[in-house]
């Protein structure tokens, strides 16, 4: 299983706050190749940094040493929706943890993991760290989870991530309004969010052109009997997309630029969307 | 409603099951994460209503089947041309012999017989009469009440056949006819055909007592006499003053009897079977005022007819489910 794991490249274009260093641009000072300023040799006192031609040109006649920007470490954090609606999709799901994981481990991040469902299950809590082998027994059981709730928790999660800025990946499929949508993203606003919206296309494109089909909401238990036919499917058709716009403005409102996935999980999508924007 | 009643009541308790298509449906359902976003469809809506009470129709025609529905005897009220016609028939000996006064031979038949064969004729003539056979010998003989059954007055008509029985008490077989109006609506017109070959004295009582019922149970009488041949006939005057009396000229005297009762009244002659049919045909023309009477529409078994409905709704439930979609 391992080995088909594929993995992705992400990049913060925000400089983070950690003290260890990492990958990825950091407010730090410290042993990198990016000139940040020049210190007084008693703040930072490396002779081997000392800039000759600052210490001359100071008036105070104080030696100046070169100090360097430090890359810092990252965590990455993905939040999964873990209500009933995604029960579908989970084994899916796990596979992106996965990768995520890998691509954090490879870049010497730390990786973490939160599920949300009605409450949040400490079963379902992974702490950031640097190792892989949690992150397997835990994306097992993800793949064969029965879920059964509602997503009440997402909303809750901000006070178990660091205070540090994170990269998060919010995976669901935001079938809830676009009220509780900000209640979940209120929180998550100091941290750098990827918010997956994550659809299956036999709830729209894939649907028969024709026949009656009954269908039972996988969180509520009310059913609705519908009369395929190509106009009806049109219709359901435009709605997700008018849904996929409302969602792309509820996040933009945040910061946040979504990213769909409709044809299954592929890192190469997860690649194009860091390509584009650097968070 | 009132008229439906049931076999077996019981198998209605499985209308309680009517509600289980409120609450499920026959359709396989699909997980679907968020119904909300699916557009609402009046015609999907109305589709589930349709189905649902396609489903609830046929589980009630299916109960109603097992519990043996059934429409009860009806009777059914209608206007024909007719009359309440009661028949009162003398069985004295004498009926059983021809017009010649013998004991039928060869051809002959018996003023009985005549009688018989031209009654059953003039019943299966007249569809809507409500008939009632009375008789009298030496008292009265109840056969049949007012009725509409042409099979049961046939039957009743044909009871005569049996050998008759000894003399003639007419006022008892008058009192008797009479007494079959009582309790009757007064619809079309009431008659009494009195069929005899002889006549009696009305003792003074009696016919005190008779006029009385003529006159509340506003009947028409007619009286069809089969005339014996040599015997005195209802019109013939006495040729001598002495005869001029009820013990020798009873048939005499019973005419002027019923002549007096101003009732509307007719007395035939018959000396022959021909005269007989003549008089009955008159009667039959004369007699057709309309008439309200009720007809019985026998009880009727539904039960086929709902297994039938049952069927046809599980039919096109079967429809529908071929009708289903199968997502992947």
């Amino acid at each position: 299983m391992s080995t088909a794991i594929q993995s992705f490249h992400y990049r913060l274009a925000h400089p983070g706050y950690s003290v260890f260093p990492g990958a990825h641009p950091g407010q730090m000072v410290g042993s990198g190749h990016l000139f940040k300023r020049h210190q007084p040799l008693l703040a930072s006192p490396d002779p081997r940094r000392i800039d000759l031609r600052a210490s001359v040109l100071d008036p105070f006649q104080h030696y100046r040493v070169r100090v360097f920007q430090q890359h810092s470490k990252l965590t990455v954090y993905v939040l999964v929706d873990l209500s009933a609606s995604m029960h579908g999709q989970l084994p899916a799901v796990s596979e992106f943890v996965l990768s995520a994981a890998q691509s954090a481990v490879q870049m010497g991040d730390s990786f973490g993991f939160i599920g949300g469902g009605l409450s949040i299950d400490h079963q379902w809590i992974l702490p950031a760290g640097p190792a892989m082998q949690p992150v397997r027994e835990l994306a097992d059981r993800l793949a064969r989870f029965r879920t059964e709730n509602s997503a009440e928790s997402l909303s809750k999660i901000a006070p178990l991530l660091p205070n540090k800025r994170c990269l998060l990946f919010l995976v669901s499929d935001y079938h809830f309004p676009l009220a509780q949508l900000q209640t979940i993203l209120q929180p998550l606003t100091s941290h750098a969010v990827v918010p997956i919206v994550w659809w299956n296309t036999a709830e729209f494109s894939n649907l028969p052109d024709w026949g009656l089909l009954r269908f039972k909401d996988a969180e509520s238990r009310r059913s609705k009997t519908l009369l395929m036919r190509p106009a009806l499917k049109q219709r359901i058709i435009h709605a997700f997309e008018n849904r996929r716009v409302q969602l792309r403005q509820g996040f933009r409102a945040f910061g946040m630029e979504p990213l769909f996935l409709t044809d299954g999980y592929r890192a190469e999508t997860v690649n194009n969307y860091f390509q584009r924007q650097a968070l | 409603m009132n008229n439906l009643a049931f076999e077996t009541p019981w198998a209605l308790m499985g209308l309680i099951l009517l509600l289980v298509p409120i609450f499920r449906s026959n359709m396989r359902a699909t997980t679907y994460p968020w119904l909300d976003i699916l557009p609402n469809d009046p015609l999907s809506e109305l589709l589930n209503l349709l189905i649902r009470l396609l489903s609830m129709a046929a589980l009630a025609a299916l109960f109603l089947g097992l519990s043996g529905i059934y429409l009860k005897e009806q009777h059914v009220e209608r206007i024909g041309r007719g009359a309440h016609i009661v028949m009162l028939l003398d069985r004295s000996n004498s009926m059983d012999n021809s017009f010649a006064g013998k004991a039928p031979s060869g051809n002959d038949i018996s003023k009985a017989d005549a009688a018989r064969q031209l009654l059953t004729e003039f019943v299966d003539h007249r569809p809507h009469d409500l008939i009632g056979i009375a008789e009298y010998s030496t008292s009265p003989l109840f056969v049949m009440p007012l009725t509409e059954n042409k099979q049961a007055i046939h039957a009743a008509i044909d009871a005569t056949s049996i050998p008759a029985l000894a003399y003639t008490n007419i006022s008892k077989g008058l009192s008797m006819a009479l007494s079959f109006f009582e309790h009757q609506p007064v619809s079309g017109s009431r008659i009494i055909l009195l069929v005899s070959d002889g006549a009696a004295v009305i003792d003074p009582d009696s016919e005190a007592a008779l006029r009385v019922l003529f006159k509340q149970q506003q009947v028409r009488l007619y009286w069809l006499f089969l005339r014996t041949d040599n015997s005195p006939g209802i019109f013939a005057e006495p040729e001598d003053q002495r005869d001029d009396n009820a013990q020798a000229m009873p048939e005499l005297y019973l005419h002027r009897f019923f002549s007096s009762l101003k009732i509307p009244y007719h007395a035939y002659e018959a000396e022959n079977p021909d005269a007989m049919q003549k008089a009955i045909a008159d009667i039959d023309r004369l007699e057709k005022l309309p008439l309200h009477y009720r007809q019985a529409i026998p009880k009727q078994d539904l039960s086929a007819a709902f297994y039938g409905w049952a069927s046809f709704f599980m039919l096109l439930l079967v429809g529908v489910k071929m009708c289903e979609a199968r997502t992947a």
